[in-house]
């Protein structure tokens, strides 16, 4: 009997052992176990930073132009990068293009900055002496989610003033990461901006250094600059204007070679507020803007021959349309193959302050920001004699031409003019199958891929006539 | 036989011994006879019976003391009953009274009484003037047989074989007289004296009487294939001799129902093969669906999913790291209550394996010598162009294609002569194999320690140049008991292994007739001349482009791989009370590996961007598991009650690490040590997994009537997600012998049994840690010049096991002593299908595995021996069949969102076979220009390919598959015949695809020899479209055209043996000595194949099969 009893005491004894099935994998770790220490956390922030690059030089940037009225497509071959979007035939089934693509990169920054945030209380009570590293992770982590979510909703769903309240379909809301079984749904909007300026808010209150690190990285301006654009999205233009000119401070735009610069030799300089960093990288903008796709002609008409703004989209030796601007020659480190897609910089927040002021109508603000604008681009007197031609009533097409002209293959084109309520009006020589489309137009969203539809039963499709 | 089956109604009804752990033959069987089993016999009886049957008295004997008793009813049957009284006697004094004045006495060796026919002396000559005729009684492998029948023959003189072997009996005329012998599982055998006194007896395995076989079950349970609730099926040692000894898995192909052996592929991927093994079906869609293989108990490593092994370019499959010949038995569990005992990995079946072990008596040597020669059989490798057809066929496409035969790119220039070359690369890379396998094994044993030991050395040189198996194997198993109690075996498994490996892949029927290997200085070519186009001035343009020679490669490349394999066991086991014994089986599995390759600078493979560099890559893998068991088994029997038990507890672990380190650029090709490269990469992996069960089993029968067994097992795994790591399972199955019920009066039947079973099992092989979402380090997820980690799988804390829930029912039916029939059917669904499936992008992953959707399998399995010719007398013809036919459907019942899937060729979709064909169909060629015609979506005939018309339609699951035995023997002469079988089912064909180009591909490859009934005019009704030279019209896009016909027939082992005649070898001090000629696969036949056309015979596994002819010699001492 006492064999008998033994075996049974072996029996509990590796059964009381549970720790017996919890197996570590070298190489790879599970989310709680990387999530243990603010190391591991830092580092998933780090990963979300390249998550986030990773969707900026990649097709949501491309979306913004191609679907706009200032490019031209090289290739318009069935197949090419981009043509459907191009031509507005994106269709749902087309995961591996944009329409796929897109959704799936942010969706992937998306679920890595909300595993920050959810382990960031966890991490915070477990090393209560590194609060301080803990916040700014967590502020720089709700300013990641802002973004992923108002770029998910510039690109599936129309913009904010397209019902007047904002009701129509937006993208889900994910404060954490769903598991497969979770199958969120969309939510209005209106709801997602919410949420934007909720998160937006909170990083405000986390993140206390206006400059931050350094541009590759969060900073407190680079919330109120974003707080500026969402705003400006949503026309609340006095909360724009405010956040803008909190962005801006007293500083001024970038001028000349520094101006330049930012694009030409990657320098961190220029006047970038947010920029990713693509060090080590295989930039997919540079090859784009290199081979695929150009300024139209549409575009070079806006400017004066003296623009300095002309030197980022000709070929200095042919003299050729050519977009430069994620095309540096002088290179850091010799990297060749690297480009830092811009997200938000100095100029944007001029263009915000006087969009939102000439609504305001406060048009000696409005002035002010487009007039620094006017003369970096040639001089004072351009600028003065520009601003003589338009009205006040009629400043605010000045303001949003110049913001064609200034943010051009930056990622802001076509959610301007859709947010502009304006048609798209292609160069007549275009060679997109689609010269002229009318707002509003469900073609302006692009479908829920069918991949997300068939694995999500609770996602709504867009109201296209593709979808 | 009759005394057989006394025999064996004895054993069952008087002995009490606990039947586990028993291996399935017939010298176990004897151990545990005499095993000095756990019961010892109290000596004292006490009796009072009046007139009562002799046997009667030796049950009531058996009740009280233990005792077993081994006696022949026939003999008895003169002793009158008997009356006893005896008070607290000691028995051997009542069994005195007993059979005082009879013609009988008694000999008790260990626990057993043998009840024989009075001899006065043990002299020569007894006071009758009979003499005495001695000798020893073994088996086939030598062993000797303990309680063999031995008989005058007409007479009912008898006696039994002691512990030796060893027998004596009295005859009344050595010169006339014929001694019977006979044994459970054993043919009778007669022998005439002709006036010897001392005759020595080998006796065969009876393959017909396997009745009384010990089917091997999970944790040390086993039952006799009558006691059967369950569906085991069980190869035996005898049916493996012969056996092709590359590897352990192949064994079974075409011996046990229900089970398919097949490549993975058909294309010439891996001279070392990956054979899928699935045991009724696919149950599963991600995970696994290999059975789970236990050696001794433990189980071992196969390799992941789909037996690759990790770390290694080639997989060897460390079933071919085992020496076949240490196999005792291999047991198949197919159904619920055999294979529920291995709960979360025996969803697939389970593949029990049983090394040999030693048995009491004196050391046996025994010495095998086989020596093989292989070449291939031409008619199932692929059919190409030699050079004549292929220069028509490729200027006839040129022709086609618009291009003027002057800039034809094969035409004669000074590096080829191509009109005059007709090379025939099959005979470039394959020659004449060997295989040389010799062993040499001592076993034997006494009442406290018994041993095997085994020493062999294997040597395959495959006919594919290039690829040789060395093994070197040492196993041994001792046992040991300590006193009554305890007892102590080790198990030691050992082989070291050199696998040369060089795979050609597809050149061996890619590369063009017209081309030579050589230079004509001899070197190997490493160009080829050709016309590339026109010049300006009309003038042909020429190139040189490269030739990627591989037989340059096979001559001056290294791959090779060597293995360290061992497998070890150790048991102890302790009778705790009557019937119950605790054992502890510590198991280690344990592997290392070393591959080694270079590739050197002189042919391209070690040329890089045109720079001669050299290439060699080192990897390495340990891999350590190792398995913990404690178990309490129960056995006993109460007058007509039988109960057994079972209670275990598991721990597993598995672990492995691999190093691969890899470099380029050397000095020169002598050199190849990795750390000389100039340029120098390396890499590491490593993997760990555990799991933890608890297992019970309870089982009872009824008067050898009824039978009823319960298991249940609980497992827990480290996969798997906090919410689903522990999973239960249960089966129940039960079983009705009919015969044995007192109603039952059909008296040509001999066994009538019915059974059936319910229960589940999970399926729990998929990678470690899916369910609790990992996260990545690496370069490419650093961000501004920090190390960052991100998401690589998303969690999904939910992810559990499948679960297959098993039913089995089986009728087996015996009749006329010659004819066996065992029927089963299934029907295995298996829920919660593990699959990696496309999930909302939200989570931040594209697909995860999941839970989700059912698959269902269901089928039967006919199994039938019969004894077609009975000898009349010793030595005269006997003829068995063995044939067994399994029939298998598949149907996916269920997927996520019901929606269709596409996996290349095949189509996952709700209600059809998971190996459906979703292809295109094809309509031929259009007789007006020889366009290629498919039908679409609707069934209309289109000339436009499109793979929107993909329908799913054919199927690859045969119909029926099988193997038939046929076993004939006359006097010392046996004969084996094994046919493998497979009806129905269609393949599609990776040669066919990659060879009937139509043109397109013409320059680059050579093309089946189909492309020869091609179109050619208008109005030809031909097999093929218009060849045009580089043209694609599409007709090479996936489509019917290349679906084959499964139906074939292998005459897969053939052995021929000869037994030198006892006599004759004992003069020579040789116990037994068997001659025997083995051929395998000597012919394929298939209804659909043709001399001038390939089929599925020419494409079955991407390599030709091996015509393998042994001479064998094994000799007993």
């Amino acid at each position: 009997m006492s064999k008998l009893l033994m075996f049974v005491a072996l029996l509990l004894t590796i059964t009381a052992c549970s720790d017996f099935l919890e197996v570590k994998e070298k190489g790879r770790t599970t989310l709680p176990v990387f999530f243990s220490d603010v190391d591991g956390l830092y580092a998933g922030l780090v990963g979300a930073y390249n998550k986030v690059y990773d969707y900026y030089d990649n097709e949501f940037s491309k979306y913004a132009e191609v679907a706009g009225n200032m490019a031209s497509m090289k290739y318009v071959t069935a197949g090419s990068d981009m043509v459907d979007q191009y031509n507005f035939t994106s269709d749902p089934s087309q995961e591996t293009g944009a329409v796929g693509y897109i959704w799936r990169r942010i969706y992937e920054a998306l679920a890595n900055v909300n595993n920050v945030i959810e382990y960031q209380p966890s991490v915070l009570a477990a090393y209560p002496t590194q609060e301080e590293k803990c916040r700014s992770i967590l502020g720089e982590a709700l300013f990641l989610r802002a973004l992923c979510h108002f770029d998910l909703c510039r690109v599936y769903a129309q913009p904010y003033n397209y019902t007047s309240d904002a009701s129509h379909l937006g993208v889900p809301v994910l404060l954490k990461t769903p598991g497969p079984d979770d199958n969120p749904s969309r939510k209005s909007v209106k709801e997602v901006y919410e949420q934007i300026i909720k998160d937006l808010d909170q990083a405000e209150n986390l993140l206390n250094d206006i400059a931050g690190r350094d541009i590759y990285h969060v900073s407190l301006k680079a919330v109120y600059a974003l707080q500026s654009r969402v705003y400006l999205y949503m026309e609340d233009w006095s909360n724009s204007l405010k956040y803008a000119e909190l962005a801006i401070g007293n500083v001024e735009l970038a001028k000349g070679d520094e101006y330049l610069n930012m694009y030409r030799n990657l320098s961190v300089d220029g006047e970038a507020i947010f920029r990713l960093n693509g060090i080590n990288k295989s930039g997919k903008l540079k090859s784009f803007y290199d081979t695929s796709c150009m300024p139209a002609d549409t575009l070079f008409s806006l400017y004066d021959n003296a623009d300095i703004r002309l030197n980022l989209l000709t070929d200095d030796a042919t003299g050729t349309a050519y977009c430069s601007k994620y095309n540096a020659s002088q290179i850091p480190n010799s990297e060749a193959k690297r480009d830092d897609p811009m997200v938000i910089r100095l100029s944007e927040l001029y263009l915000n302050a006087g969009e939102a002021a000439c609504h305001l109508q406060d048009y000696t603000l409005a002035k002010k920001y487009l007039k620094a604008i006017l003369t970096r681009a040639v001089d004072e007197a351009y600028a003065d004699n520009t601003m003589n031609t338009y009205s006040n009533e009629d400043l605010i097409r000045l303001v949003k031409r110049e913001r064609v002209k200034e943010l051009c293959f930056e990622g802001h084109n076509f959610f301007d003019l859709i947010r502009w309520k304006e048609d798209v009006v292609r160069e007549s020589r275009s060679n997109s199958s689609m010269k002229f489309m009318a707002y509003p137009s469900d073609y302006f969203v692009l479908p829920i891929p069918q991949f997300e539809l068939n694995a999500n039963k609770n996602m709504q499709p867009n109201p296209t006539v593709n979808n | 036989m009759k005394i057989v089956r006394f025999l064996s109604v004895i054993w069952v009804i008087l002995s009490a011994a606990p039947i586990y752990a028993l291996p399935g033959s017939v010298q176990n069987y004897r151990e545990n006879l005499y095993g000095n089993g756990p019961v010892q016999e109290k000596e004292r009886i006490t009796l009072h019976l009046k007139n009562i049957p002799i046997g009667t008295f030796f049950e009531e004997v058996h009740k009280q003391t233990n005792l077993d008793f081994v006696y022949n009813t026939e003999q008895l049957r003169t002793m009158p009953t008997i009356s006893v009284n005896a008070e607290n006697e000691l028995i051997y004094d009542v069994l005195e009274r007993v059979f005082l004045n009879t013609d009988f006495s008694y000999r008790k060796t260990g626990n057993i009484i043998s009840i024989v026919r009075r001899v006065e002396s043990s002299s020569d000559k007894t006071k009758s003037g009979r003499p005495f005729v001695k000798g020893k009684v073994v088996d086939d492998a030598g062993e000797p047989l303990v309680g063999v029948n031995v008989q005058v023959k007409n007479t009912s003189d008898g006696a039994f074989t002691d512990v030796d072997g060893n027998f004596s009996i009295l005859v009344a005329n050595p010169r006339a007289t014929v001694l019977t012998f006979s044994y459970v599982g054993m043919k009778k055998k007669e022998i005439s004296l002709k006036g010897r006194k001392v005759v020595n007896v080998t006796m065969e395995q009876d393959a017909v009487a396997v009745d009384d076989v010990v089917i091997v079950g999970a944790y040390g349970t086993a039952q006799k294939r009558s006691d059967q609730v369950g569906s085991a099926f069980q190869v035996n040692s005898d049916q493996l001799k012969f056996m092709p000894q590359v590897r352990a898995d192949k064994l079974l192909d075409g011996l046990v129902p229900g089970v398919k052996i097949e490549p993975n592929t058909d294309s010439p991927d891996n001279t070392r093969v990956r054979y899928n093994i699935r045991v009724r079906g696919d149950a599963s869609l991600a995970a696994s669906n290999e059975p789970l293989w236990v050696i001794d108990g433990t189980p071992v490593y196969t390799g992941g999913h789909t037996n690759l092994m990790p770390g290694m370019n080639t997989s060897v499959s460390p079933l071919s790291f085992l020496n076949p010949d240490d196999i005792e038995s291999m047991t198949v569990l197919k159904d619920a209550t055999a294979t529920s005992l291995f709960g979360a990995n025996g969803a697939n079946g389970v593949i029990l394996v049983t090394t040999k072990k030693g048995a009491i008596g004196k050391t046996r040597i025994n010495l095998s010598l086989q020596y093989g020669v292989a070449q291939i059989d031409k008619s199932t490798a692929p059919k190409v162009l030699n050079a004549s057809q292929y220069m028509e066929l490729a200027k006839e496409s040129f022709v086609n294609a618009g291009n003027d035969l002057r800039y034809f790119p094969y035409t004669d220039n000074e590096l080829n002569s191509y009109s005059t070359t007709n090379t025939d690369w099959m005979d470039q890379f394959y020659d004449l194999g060997n295989t040389l396998n010799a062993g040499l094994t001592f076993s034997g044993g006494t009442n406290t320690s018994k041993y095997y030991v085994s020493g062999s050395y294997f040597e395959n040189n495959a006919t594919i140049k290039g690829n040789k198996q060395q093994r070197f194997s040492l196993y041994s198993n001792t046992e040991f008991k300590f006193g009554s109690k305890l007892t102590a075996s080790f198990q030691l498994s050992s082989s070291y292994n050199v696998n040369d490996i060089f795979n050609p892949g597809t050149d061996y029927y890619d590369f063009l007739p017209i081309v030579n290997p050589y230079n004509a200085d001899g070197t190997f070519r490493l160009y080829n001349r050709t016309i590339s186009g026109k010049a300006s001035n009309g003038e042909p343009v020429w190139t040189d482009s490269h030739f990627f020679n591989s037989i340059a490669e096979r001559e001056e490349n290294l791959n090779q791989q060597k293995t360290l394999y061992n497998n070890a066991n150790v048991k102890l086991a302790y009778d705790v009370i009557k019937g119950l014994t605790y054992t502890v089986q510590a198991g280690v599995e344990y592997q290392s590996s070393r591959e080694e390759t270079y590739s050197a600078r002189t042919n391209w493979s070690g040329i890089i961007s045109g720079e001669p560099m050299g290439e060699a890559t080192r990897n390495s893998l340990n891999l350590l598991n190792w398995t913990v068991i404690n178990r309490l088994n129960y056995n006993r029997t109460f007058g007509k009650h039988t109960v057994g038990g079972l209670l275990g507890l598991e721990a597993n672990s598995k672990d492995y690490t691999t190093i691969g380190v890899s470099g380029y650029g050397f000095i020169n090709d002598e050199i190849q040590d990795v750390s000389y490269a100039e340029t120098r990469n390396a890499s590491n992996s490593s993997s760990e997994s555990k799991s933890v069960s608890m297992l019970a089993q309870l089982s009872y029968s009824y008067d050898r009537r009824y039978y009823l067994t319960l298991n249940g097992r609980r497992d827990g795994n480290s996969q798997f997600g906090s919410d689903a790591r522990w999973a239960n399972f249960a089966s129940a199955g039960i079983s009705w012998n009919i015969h044995n019920e007192k109603f039952f009066h059909i008296p040509f039947m001999n066994v009538l049994k019915i059974k059936a079973s319910y229960g589940a099992n999970g399926n729990s092989r998929l990678g470690s840690q899916e369910a609790l979402g990992l996260y990545t380090y690496g370069e490419s997820y650093n961000y501004a010049g920090e190390s960052g980690g991100v998401m690589s799988g998303a969690p999904n804390s939910k992810l559990s096991w499948e679960t297959t829930y098993m039913t089995n029912w089986g009728v087996r039916m015996r009749f006329l002593d010659r004819f066996d029939i065992e029927v089963e059917g299934y029907r295995n669904k298996t829920k919660n299908l593990l699959s990696q499936l496309d999930v909302s992008r939200t989570t931040g992953d594209t697909r995860v595995y999941r839970n989700v959707g059912s698959i269902l399998n269901k089928g039967w399995e006919i199994t039938i021996s019969s004894e077609n010719l009975k000898p009349r007398k010793n030595g005269g013809l006997r003829w068995i069949t063995e044939l067994n036919m399994a029939h298998n459907s598949n149907k996916l019942l269920e997927i996520y969102n019901g929606i269709q899937k596409n996996m290349g060729n095949y189509v996952w979709k709700e209600e059809y076979d998971i190996h459906t064909f979703n292809l295109v169909r094809w309509a031929g060629v259009d007789p007006r220009d020889g366009a290629p015609l498919w039908y679409d979506a609707e069934g209309n005939i289109t000339r436009v390919y499109s793979t929107n018309n993909r329908v799913p339609g054919k199927k690859s699951t045969p119909f029926v598959t099988g193997g038939m035995t046929n076993t004939l023997a006359y006097k010392d002469f046996s004969l084996r015949v094994l046919l493998n079988y497979t009806i129905g089912g269609y393949a599609y064909s990776s040669f066919g695809r990659g060879n009937n180009s139509d043109g397109l591909n013409i320059m680059s490859t050579n093309q089946s020899v189909d492309q020869l009934d091609r179109w050619q005019n208008p109005g030809d009704l031909a097999l093929n479209p218009k060849p045009i030279w580089g043209v694609s019209t599409q007709s090479v896009m996936g489509s019917t055209r290349y679906l084959y016909k499964r139906t074939n027939v292998r005459l897969q082992n053939v052995v021929l043996s000869y037994q030198l005649p006892s006599d004759f070898i004992h003069k020579a001090g040789i116990n037994s000595c068997i001659v025997s000629l083995v051929g395998d696969n000597l012919l394929v036949w298939s209804p659909y194949s043709s001399k001038n056309h390939n089929s599925y015979k020419t494409s079955m596994s991407g390599y030709p099969l091996e015509r393998v002819v042994t001479l064998s010699l094994n000799v007993g001492f």
